[in-house]
C-alpha cells in the first residue's frame, strides 16, 4: 500500500505548512473556476479547442477532466467529483464548491495556530449532525409522475434552458415509468438515449421500443412493415473462410471451389429454416417478418431474405437483443434449428427512416414496452453531446428519488437549515472541537451564497434574509432566483435528491480532512491519491 | 466491384506515424484515370459515404486513437461531414451567459497549408524532416467523423502522469463508458461490410496503448471471430540504457502475450535491430539513408512494407484471396509471430534483366524490420509479395538472349514464374506463397527523401549519382515464420528476465499487475521461443 517513492521526492521534505498552503489554494483555483456554473443562473461554458471542436457543459464533473488537472490536489477534488458522478449522476459542481470552502474557513484558524487534527475532529461531528438534518428534511414521494415530475424538472433546468428542461422533463419521466416493473430496482440500460443528427433539440422525443442506427443492407426489403413477428437471433448468415485451411495444401482451385460451395449451403440452410417458419405463421395473412440479428449477414442471405419480403438487419448492437426482448417479447436465439413461434416477439410497426448516410430503424407499437428509446435530435455533434448528458442526469434523478422514496427541498433550504443547526449545536461542543463545528457551519453556505451571486444578488443580505424568514416559519426556506427573496421549496417544486445531498456531504468531509491533514497523509503514503 | 472489406486499427503515437504514412501511400497510388484502373482494390481499406449534402465521400475504414495534445489542427471530426444548418446554435441555454473559453489555433505545417490550398503536387519543396512534429502534420487523407478518438485521461510527452503502463491501457478499456463508445463504432464499421475478412491492428507495444490495444484486439476475437493481423510497433530510435526502457521491454512482452493469444496472427514491427537492447543500432537499406531518430522517416519504411506484404489479399486480379488464408499459411503450431520483410526498392539494376538479377543476388534478398529477428532463407513458411517488376524487364528476347539462355529460369514467361523458382531454389525447406503485382509504388509527397542518388525515378539502381527525384518503385515484402523468431522471443525473454520482481516497478501493481500474471508472460515468452525451434531438419 505505501508507495512514498510514487511522490516527488521534493513533496516528502517539503514542510507541512507549505504542502497545506498549496493545498488550500489550489482548492481555491478550481472552487473560482466552478463557481460561476452553479444552478439554473449559472453560466454555460463553451470549450473551444484549437482544432474548432466544441465542448458545452457546466457540468463540474465534465469540466474538471476538460480542463486536464495535473496538480494532485486538484487531481484529488476530481476524483471526488468523479465518485460522486459515478454514484448519484449528480452535485459534481456543489462538491468542488464545498470541499473549497471548508479548507477556506479552516485556512482561518489555521493561520491562527489551531491545529489541523482539532478542526477534522469538529468537521466529523458536524457531519453527522447535518445528515441529521438531511434526514428530517426528507419529503417521502411516491413513484408516480406527480411525485417525480418536479425533481426531474430542477435538475434538467440547471442544465437547459426552461421550456426545453419542461419538454425533457417529461420524457425523462415517461421513459422511467414506462419501463419501470413493479418494486423491481430500475435498470436504466433499458432507457437507450439514441443520437440523431437533425433538427432541433426540441424536436427530442420518447419512442415506446426500439430504435436502431442501422437498417436492411438490401435494396428490395421491405421498408415499412405492420403487425410484424420479430426474430431476435445471435447466428452467423454470413459465409466465413475459415483459417483452419492453409492455402498450401490447396493443388487445385477446383477443390478449393467445392469446399466453398460446402460451406455454403450450410449458411443457406440456416437462412431457409427462417423462411421456413415466416411462410408457416405470416403466408396467406397480414403478418409480416422482421430478422434482426446480432452477428453478420451476407449478399447472398440477404438476397434470400428480400425474396421472402422478410426486413434482416445485421450486426445489432449486444445491448439491443435484451432490449428488442424486453420492448417486443419473445427470445433472443442462438440456433435457428428448433424456431417456434412462441421465440418471436411482436411488434405494430417496424420502419426504416434515412438521414444521410445513417439509416435508423424504428420498433414500435410494442404491447408493453419494457425497454423504450429516447431519441435525442440536434443540429451538431456538441449539441447532441449536451443534451446527452442532460438527459442522463434527468434520468439518474428519477431513478433516485425513486430509490430514495423521498427527496430533499432544494434552491439552498437544506443548506441554510443546516447551518443554522449546526450553529446552535456548537453549543453543546466541549473545547476547541467546537471550531470545527462553526467553520462546517460556514463552509455550507457556499451553496446558497452562490446561487445567489449567480442570479445577481448580495450574499450576505440573501443570507440573513434567508436565516430571519427560516427562524419565522420555523421550516427550511430556500432562494427565489428571480425576486432574491426567500421560498418554500416545496411551493415552488425544488426537489434535489437526498442521496445526492448525503453523498456531498460524506465525501467533502473526508476529502476535505485528508486535504487538511497533508503532512500525515504523506505518511501514511499517498498511492490512492495517484490515478 | 465487391470488396472483402478489412477494418483498421491504430492505437498510439508512433502507430499513428506508420498508419499515416501508410494512408498516404494509398492515395498517391489512387488511380483516377479510367482507362487505367489500379491493380489495387482500394475498397477493401476504404468505405465509400454521403455527407448529409449528399456528397460522396471515399475514407479509410479506419479507428485511430491517441492522446490529447497529439491532434493539433485536426478536429476529432474531422471537416469533411459539415454539421447541417440550423436556426438553432448553442441555444440550449441562454445565450447571454454562454463563457467561451478557446485554445488558440495551433500551426499547421506548410506541407498541410499547401494541400489545404489544393496547390497539387507543386514544384514546392518542403522540409518534412523539421515541420513533422506529429502525424498530422503529413497526414493526407481526410477522415470520417468515428475515426479519430482520443484518451482524454493522459495528455502526450507528459512526464507528470505518463501513459506508460500496460495495465494504464487495459484500465481505460474496462472503463465501461469509454469502450462501448469506442465498440459502437466498430460495431457501426462493421455493419456496413458485405463480406468483411478481418482487421488490422497497429499499435504501439512499449506503453499504455499495449494494453487498450490488446484489450481491443480481445474484444474483436470474441465479438467478431474473425481474422485478426496485428502489428506491435517500436519506435527504434536511440536511447540511453534507463529503468523506463525497461518498462518498455516489460509493456511489450505483456502485450504480445496477450496479442498472441487473440490475434490470428502478429508481425513486431522495428526499424532498429534489437528492438530493446540498448546500444540498438538501425536496419541498413544498401540504397536508402534514413534518420532513425525521426519516427517520420522509420514509420515510413514499416508502412512501405505493410502496404505491400498485405497486397496479396488487396488486389484485384485475386477477389478470393482473403487474409485468413495468409494467416493459415502462417499461424500453425503455436507459431502466431511473423517476421517482416522489406526489399526497398527491390534492386532492379539499370539495364538489367530480373533473371540476371536473381542470379547475381548474394546473401538475403530482403532485410528484416522485426525486432531482434534474423530472417533466414531456409526453413520458412512465408508469403511474399513483389510489385512493380515489369515483364519487359524478365529476360531478353530469344535472338538476344546469349548467356540468359543457359540459365534454367530462361524458360519463366513471367515474373511470377520465375521470382517461384528462385525461391524454390534458393529457400531450402520452404512453403512459399508468392504473390507478383505490376504497378509499382508511386511515391509523391509526403513520403521522405530517403532514397539514394544512385536510385532513377523509375526506382532503376544505377551504380553512379543520377541526382533524379523517384517516383516510383519496385518493392518486395514478406511475412515469413521460421526459426529466426526463436531469437526473437528468447532475447525479449532474456531482457524482461531482467525485471524479476514487479514489485519494483510501483506502477504495474497499483495498476492491477500481479507477479503471477508476470511469471506467466515470461514463460509464455519461453513456450513461443520453444515452438519456433527446428529440431526436425
Ligand atoms: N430553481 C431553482 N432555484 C434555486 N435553486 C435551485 C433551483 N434549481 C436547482 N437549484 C439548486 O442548484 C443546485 C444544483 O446546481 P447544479 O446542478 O448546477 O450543480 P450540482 O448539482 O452541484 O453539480 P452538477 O449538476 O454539475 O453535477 C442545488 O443546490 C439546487 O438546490
Ligand atoms: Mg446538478
Amino acid at each position: 500500500m505505501a508507495a512514498i517513492s510514487l511522490l516527488n521526492p521534493k513533496a516528502e521534505f517539503a514542510r507541512a505548512a507549505q504542502a497545506l498552503a498549496v493545498n488550500i489554494s489550489a482548492a481555491k483555483g478550481i472552487q473560482d473556476v466552478m463557481k460561476t456554473n452553479l444552478g439554473p443562473k449559472g453560466t454555460m461554458k463553451m470549450l473551444v479547442s484549437g482544432a474548432g471542436d466544441i465542448k458545452i457543459t457546466k457540468d463540474g464533473n465534465v469540466l474538471l477532466h476538460e480542463m486536464q488537472i495535473q496538480h494532485p490536489t486538484a487531481s484529488l477534488i476530481a476524483r471526488a467529483s468523479t465518485a460522486q458522478d459515478d454514484m448519484t449522476g449528480d452535485g459534481t459542481t456543489s462538491t468542488v464548491l464545498v470541499i473549497g470552502e471548508l479548507l477556506k474557513q479552516a485556512d482561518l484558524y489555521i493561520s491562527e495556530g489551531l491545529h489541523p487534527r482539532v478542526l477534522t475532529e469538529g468537521f466529523d461531528l458536524a457531519r453527522a449532525k447535518t445528515i441529521e438534518v438531511l434526514d428530517s428534511l426528507k419529503i417521502p414521494i411516491e413513484p408516480t409522475k406527480e411525485g417525480l415530475l418536479d425533481v426531474a424538472k430542477t435538475s434538467l433546468r440547471t442544465k437547459v434552458h426552461p421550456s426545453l428542461a419542461d419538454k425533457l422533463t417529461d420524457v425523462c419521466v415517461e421513459a422511467i415509468l414506462t419501463i419501470k416493473q413493479g418494486d423491481q430496482q430500475i435498470d436504466l440500460h433499458m432507457v437507450e438515449l439514441m443520437e440523431m443528427q437533425h433538427r432541433t433539440a426540441a424536436d427530442t422525443s420518447l419512442i415506446r421500443g426500439i430504435v436502431m442506427d442501422h437498417g436492411s443492407r438490401h435494396p428490395d426489403m421491405p421498408k415499412r412493415l405492420e403487425n410484424a413477428y420479430i426474430l431476435t437471433c445471435n447466428v452467423s448468415l454470413e459465409y466465413e473462410k475459415s483459417e483452419v485451411n492453409s492455402g498450401f495444401f490447396y493443388k487445385t482451385a477446383e477443390e478449393r471451389e467445392k469446399l466453398v460451395a460446402a460451406e455454403r449451403e450450410f449458411i443457406d440452410n440456416r437462412v431457409k429454416k427462417i423462411i421456413e417458419l415466416k411462410k408457416k405463421l405470416c403466408d396467406g395473412t397480414d403478418k409480416s417478418f422482421v430478422v434482426i440479428n446480432q452477428k453478420g449477414i451476407d449478399p447472398p442471405s440477404l438476397d434470400m431474405l428480400a425474396k421472402e419480403n422478410i426486413m434482416g438487419l445485421r450486426r445489432a448492437k449486444r445491448r439491443n437483443m435484451e432490449r428488442l426482448a424486453l420492448a417486443c417479447g419473445g427470445v433472443a436465439m442462438n440456433s435457428v434449428d428448433d424456431l417456434q413461434e412462441e421465440h418471436l416477439g411482436w411488434a405494430g410497426l417496424v420502419y426504416e427512416h434515412v438521414l444521410g448516410e445513417t439509416k435508423y430503424t424504428f420498433v414500435e407499437d410494442c404491447k408493453k414496452p419494457n425497454s423504450v428509446t429516447i431519441l435525442l435530435k440536434g443540429p451538431n455533434k456538441y449539441t447532441l453531446v449536451q443534451l446527452k448528458d442532460a438527459v442522463r442526469d434527468g434520468l439518474r434523478a428519477i431513478k433516485n428519488a425513486i430509490d430514495d422514496r423521498a427527496v430533499v427541498p432544494g434552491a439552498g433550504a437544506f443548506e441554510v437549515a443546516a447551518s443554522q443547526a449546526l450553529q446552535r449545536f456548537k453549543e453543546e461542543v466541549k473545547g476547541k472541537l467546537r471550531l470545527g463545528v462553526q467553520a462546517y457551519a460556514e463552509a455550507l453556505l457556499i451553496i446558497p451564497k452562490t446561487l445567489a451571486i449567480n442570479s445577481g444578488f448580495d450574499s450576505q443580505d440573501t443570507i440573513v434574509k434567508l436565516f430571519e424568514e427560516s427562524t419565522a416559519l420555523g421550516e427550511a426556506v430556500g432562494l427565489d432566483l428571480s425576486s432574491g427573496e426567500a421560498l418554500k421549496p416545496a411551493d415552488a417544486g425544488i426537489f434535489d435528491n437526498y442521496v445526492v445531498k448525503k453523498q456531498i456531504i460524506n465525501s467533502c468531509t473526508v476529502i476535505a480532512s485528508n486535504l487538511l491533514l497533508v503532512d500525515e497523509i504523506m505518511r501514511a503514503g499517498m498511492s490512492s491519491l495517484k490515478g | 466491384m465487391t470488396a472483402r472489406e478489412i477494418l483498421s486499427f491504430q492505437f498510439g503515437h508512433y502507430s499513428n506515424f506508420i498508419g499515416t504514412h501508410w494512408w498516404n501511400i494509398q492515395e498517391s497510388n489512387f488511380s483516377y484515370d479510367q482507362d487505367h484502373p489500379s491493380d489495387i482494390n482500394h475498397d477493401v481499406l476504404y468505405r465509400q459515404g454521403e455527407t448529409q449534402r449528399k456528397e460522396v465521400t471515399f475514407t479509410p475504414r479506419l479507428l485511430a486513437v491517441d492522446l490529447k495534445g497529439t491532434l493539433g489542427y485536426l478536429s476529432e471530426q474531422g471537416n469533411l461531414y459539415e454539421e447541417c444548418d440550423s436556426e438553432e446554435s448553442n441555444s440550449l441555454w441562454e445565450n447571454k451567459d454562454l463563457e467561451v473559453v478557446t485554445e488558440p489555433a495551433p500551426a499547421k505545417s506548410p506541407f498541410i497549408q499547401s494541400l489545404e490550398a489544393n496547390a497539387g503536387e507543386s514544384a514546392r519543396k518542403f522540409d518534412l524532416e523539421s515541420e513533422v512534429n506529429s502525424w498530422v502534420d503529413y497526414l493526407v487523407p481526410r477522415f470520417h467523423p468515428r475515426t479519430i478518438n482520443i484518451l482524454k485521461q493522459y495528455k502526450h510527452a507528459c512526464t507528470s502522469q505518463p501513459f506508460d503502463i500496460f495495465n494504464y491501457g487495459l484500465n481505460i478499456w474496462k472503463n465501461a463508458q469509454y469502450s462501448e463508445d469506442f465498440c459502437d463504432k466498430i460495431r457501426s464499421y462493421v455493419e456496413e461490410c458485405d463480406m468483411m475478412q478481418g482487421f488490422h491492428v497497429i499499435l504501439d507495444s512499449t506503453d499504455g496503448f499495449a494494453g487498450f490495444g490488446a484489450a481491443c484486439i480481445q474484444y474483436l476475437r470474441d465479438e467478431y471471430g474473425k481474422s485478426i493481423l496485428s502489428f506491435p510497433a517500436i519506435d527504434g530510435k536511440s536511447s540511453e540504457p534507463s529503468a523506463a526502457n525497461l518498462i518498455k521491454v516489460v509493456n511489450t512482452a505483456l502485450c504480445w502475450q496477450s496479442i498472441g493469444e487473440h490475434s490470428s496472427l502478429f508481425s513486431p514491427l522495428c526499424a532498429g535491430t534489437s528492438g530493446w537492447l540498448p546500444s540498438d543500432v538501425p536496419r541498413e537499406f544498401a540504397n536508402l539513408t534514413y534518420n532513425r531518430d525521426l519516427k517520420y522517416h522509420s514509420s515510413a519504411l514499416l508502412a512501405t512494407a505493410l502496404d505491400t506484404v498485405t497486397l496479396r489479399y488487396r488486389n484485384k486480379a485475386y477477389p478470393a484471396s482473403a487474409l485468413s488464408d495468409l494467416c493459415a499459411d502462417l499461424n500453425k503450431l503455436g507459431r502466431k509471430a511473423a517476421a517482416i520483410s522489406l526489399s526497398l526498392p527491390f534492386p532492379m539494376t539499370v539495364k538489367r534483366d530480373l533473371i540476371d538479377i536473381l542470379d547475381d543476388f548474394d546473401g538475403s534478398p530482403w532485410t528484416s524490420l522485426t525486432p531482434s529477428c534474423e530472417i533466414t532463407t531456409d526453413k520458412n513458411m512465408q508469403s511474399i509479395v513483389l510489385r512493380g517488376v515489369l515483364e519487359e524487364r524478365l529476360k531478353r528476347p530469344l535472338h538476344d538472349a546469349r548467356k540468359q539462355m543457359a540459365k534454367p529460369a530462361y524458360r519463366c514467361s513471367t515474373v511470377h514464374e520465375m521470382m517461384t523458382m528462385y525461391l524454390a531454389y534458393s529457400c531450402h525447406a520452404s512453403a512459399t506463397h508468392l504473390t507478383v503485382i505490376n504497378e509499382p509504388l508511386k511515391i509523391k509527397n509526403p513520403f521522405p527523401k530517403i532514397f539514394n542518388n544512385n536510385v532513377h525515378a523509375n526506382g532503376d539502381i544505377a551504380a553512379w549519382p543520377v541526382g533524379e527525384d523517384v517516383k516510383s518503385v519496385p518493392v518486395m515484402a514478406g511475412l515469413h515464420s521460421g526459426e529466426g523468431l526463436s531469437k526473437m522471443f528468447s532475447s525479449l525473454h532474456d531482457q524482461a528476465m531482467k525485471v524479476k520482481s514487479i514489485k519494483k516497478f510501483h506502477a504495474f501493481q497499483d495498476s492491477g499487475l500481479e507477479q503471477d500474471e508476470y511469471a506467466e508472460c515470461l514463460n509464455y515468452l519461453l513456450d513461443c521461443k520453444e515452438a519456433y525451434e527446428d529440431h526436425y531438419v
